[in-house]
């Protein structure tokens, strides 16, 4: 399929069901980095992206995320035991569609395992979601170019 | 009100908790309302929540109350208590290999410094204290999660 150029609403990812750590990180700057970078990175392929609005029908293809897991990990353990425990993990899951039913999806996870004395939580959980975001966004592709 | 006749017991209480107390019921409500879950966010908060230290028993019921099924539910358990005992394993065993490399460069390399000294008068070894130290805390730190591993499986 030539998605270029096709009107695609892109659902802002959920959090309903994600298994969230209970540590002291904004996870909203996180949400909104992975959405600002899945946005970055579909529009440069050539979606035209819209937001959902109620009570209108959404675009040809249909984007739905949801979060799997947003963890900070430990900068305690990172410092320690470098690459082998306290990585910052954001894992999200989704479909791709059209309006009547989705034809595909995608699954990704961005991971984090080292920085400067640990690495600041808040900064890695963010790099993480930048990652997640940029694989996510290359199953997209791939799955509009498979349909 | 009718009143018990003298002589006959006392009617059994009502059904339910006294006024002001929350809805029992059983199993315990543990959550407020049954979530739904994807089977990987199900396996991501199963996860989660067994690192934690919540029991097994709530993590069961939970996914029953939100509809998962009892195979599923026990599988996922299964699948997760196996690999906490493994992740757990691997830093008992990895911190063990440490302190034993640590310790073997450091006495090889103290015997060979104490023939060179015998030969020439001196001699340099290396005390590899890294791979001893954090070897050790990686062994106790494995212990520490062995512990917290759910000791029977549902």
């Amino acid at each position: 399929m030539d998605f270029r150029g096709k009107l695609c609403t892109l659902y802002p990812i959920s959090w309903q069901g994600a298994a969230v750590a209970p540590k002291q990180v904004d996870f909203n700057a996180v949400a909104q980095t992975f959405q600002g970078i899945l946005v970055g990175e579909l529009g440069r392929a050539g979606l035209d992206l819209r937001m959902p609005v109620a009570g209108t029908p959404d675009g040809e293809l249909v984007i739905h995320g949801q979060i799997v897991r947003a963890d900070p990990g430990s900068r305690l353990m990172r410092w320690l035991f470098t690459w082998f425990a306290g990585a910052a993990v954001f894992e999200v899951e989704g479909q791709v569609g059209d309006a009547s039913a989705p034809f595909g999806g995608f699954h990704a996870k961005g991971t984090r395992r080292a920085g400067i004395g640990g690495g600041d939580s808040q900064q890695l959980l963010n790099d993480a979601a930048k990652l997640a975001a940029q694989e996510s966004a290359r199953q997209i592709l791939a799955a509009l170019a498979a349909h | 009100m009718n009143e018990t006749p003298p002589g006959y017991p006392p009617p059994a209480p009502a059904a339910g908790p006294p006024a002001g107390y929350p809805p029992a019921a059983y199993p315990p409500a543990y959550a407020p309302y049954p979530q739904f879950r994807s089977p990987l966010q199900w396996k991501a908060y199963v996860r989660t929540q067994l690192d934690a230290g919540q029991p097994v028993a709530r993590m069961l019921s939970e996914m029953g109350a939100a509809g998962v099924g009892q195979q599923d539910a026990y599988r996922l358990v299964t699948e997760i208590v196996g690999a906490m005992r493994k992740r757990a394993l691997a830093f008992v065993v990895g911190g063990a290999i440490a302190v034993l490399v640590g310790l073997a460069v450091t006495v090889a390399t103290m015997q060979a410094a104490q023939q060179e000294a015998e030969s020439s008068g001196s001699g340099m070894y290396v005390m590899w204290w890294g791979p001893i130290v954090f070897g050790a805390i990686a062994a106790v730190y494995g212990l520490y999660l062995l512990g917290r591993v759910p000791k029977s499986n549902p």
